[in-house]
C-alpha cells in the first residue's frame, strides 16, 4: 500500500526538466492563486483612454456645459425663486443652504 | 372659416407629418468605405483584421513551429488594451483573425476567459446530470503554445477645424513556456479630418 501511494505520488508530481529554475515553485504557486482573475479578461478588450486635445470636441463639450449650467439655473430659479440677491443658487428665506456657505461661495 | 381653408390646413398638417418624420435606412454592403465622422469605424477594423491575419499566417513563426514540433501551433487568445482617445472594441478584428485560424486549419485555437469558464461549468454539470458514456472528463483541454496579446494606441493632432488622427494596432503572440515572442504584427491607420 505504501508502495502505491509512494508511486502515485511521484507519478502526479512535476518532474523537473532540464534546465529549469529550481525556485519554480514559488512562482507557479504565486500565479495559481491570481490566475482566475486575470484569466477572466482574455479575449477582451481593457479601455484605457485618454483624452485627446481637440478643438472642435472641446468647443462642443463646453456648450453642452453651459446648456446644463443654465438648466440648472432655470430648475433652481423655478425651485426656489428668483432672488437678485444671490442669482437663485440658494433660498433666499429662512436658513437654507446658502446661508451655511461663507461668502465667497456665493453667487452675487 | 370656409371648407377651403379647413382643406388646405388638413393639407398642410399631412404634409407636415409625412415629411418630419421621414428616416431612411438603407442596407450597405459591410466592405463599402463610408466615413462620417472621422472617428474609429468598421472600414478601419476590416483593414486591421485582413492586414493582421495575413502577416500572422505567412509569417515565419508557423514554419518554425511546424518543424520543431510537427503539429499544428495552438493559440490562445488573451487581453487587448485599448490605449487609444476612442473606445474601441478589439474583437471586431480579433474575432476575424480566430475565424481565418480556424478555417485555414493551419492553427488550433482554444477558448479562454468567460467563455472558457462556461465551457468547464457545462463540464462540471455534466458530471452529475449526463450519462457516463456521453460525460466529457476534466483535465484533458488542449494547452496553448502561444497567447496572442495587443494595443491599440492613437495620436491626435488638430488644429482649428483640421485633425490627423493616427491609429496603431500592435498584436504579439508570446511563446507560453518560454515567454519569447514570436511574431510582432500591426497595422497603422492615419486619417486626415477636416471640419
Amino acid at each position: 500500500m505504501i508502495i502505491a501511494l509512494g508511486t502515485t505520488v511521484v507519478s502526479t508530481a512535476q518532474t523537473p526538466v532540464q534546465n529549469q529554475n529550481p525556485n519554480y515553485r514559488q512562482s507557479k504557486e504565486l500565479y495559481q492563486r491570481i490566475a482566475d482573475s486575470i484569466n477572466a479578461e482574455q479575449g477582451t478588450t481593457s479601455q484605457r483612454t485618454y483624452k485627446a486635445i481637440d478643438y472642435l470636441a472641446d468647443k462642443a463639450e463646453a456648450r453642452e456645459q453651459r446648456r446644463a449650467d443654465r438648466h440648472e439655473l432655470r430648475m433652481q430659479r423655478a425651485r426656489w425663486g428668483y432672488s437678485n440677491w444671490n442669482v437663485g443658487w440658494y433660498p433666499s428665506f429662512g436658513l437654507g443652504y446658502g446661508w451655511q456657505r461663507p461668502y465667497y461661495y456665493r453667487r452675487f | 372659416m370656409n371648407i377651403k381653408s379647413y382643406a388646405i390646413a388638413l393639407t398642410a398638417l399631412i404634409t407636415l407629418t409625412t415629411t418630419a418624420c421621414s428616416r431612411k435606412v438603407t442596407r450597405i454592403d459591410p466592405g463599402e468605405q463610408i466615413d462620417l465622422s472621422g472617428r474609429w469605424n468598421n472600414t478601419d477594423s476590416r483593414l486591421a483584421a485582413e492586414q493582421l491575419t495575413g502577416q500572422i499566417l505567412t509569417e515565419r513563426w508557423l514554419e518554425d513551429h511546424n518543424k520543431e514540433k510537427k503539429e499544428r501551433p495552438t493559440v490562445i487568445v488573451g487581453m487587448i488594451t485599448n490605449k487609444s482617445h476612442e473606445h474601441i472594441d478589439a474583437e471586431t478584428f480579433t474575432k476575424d483573425i480566430e475565424q481565418s485560424f480556424v478555417r485555414t486549419s493551419t492553427v488550433r485555437l482554444v477558448q479562454g476567459g468567460e467563455k472558457r469558464a462556461a465551457i468547464r461549468a457545462e463540464r462540471a454539470d455534466q458530471q452529475t446530470n449526463a450519462s457516463t458514456t456521453t460525460m466529457k472528463q476534466f483535465g484533458l483541454e488542449r494547452g496553448a503554445d502561444y497567447m496572442l496579446q495587443g494595443n491599440i494606441s492613437s495620436i491626435v493632432d488638430s488644429q482649428k477645424r483640421q485633425k490627423v488622427v493616427y491609429y496603431q494596432i500592435n498584436l504579439e503572440l508570446t511563446n507560453l513556456e518560454t515567454n519569447e515572442i514570436v511574431w510582432i504584427g500591426d497595422k497603422k491607420i492615419a486619417k486626415y479630418v477636416k471640419n
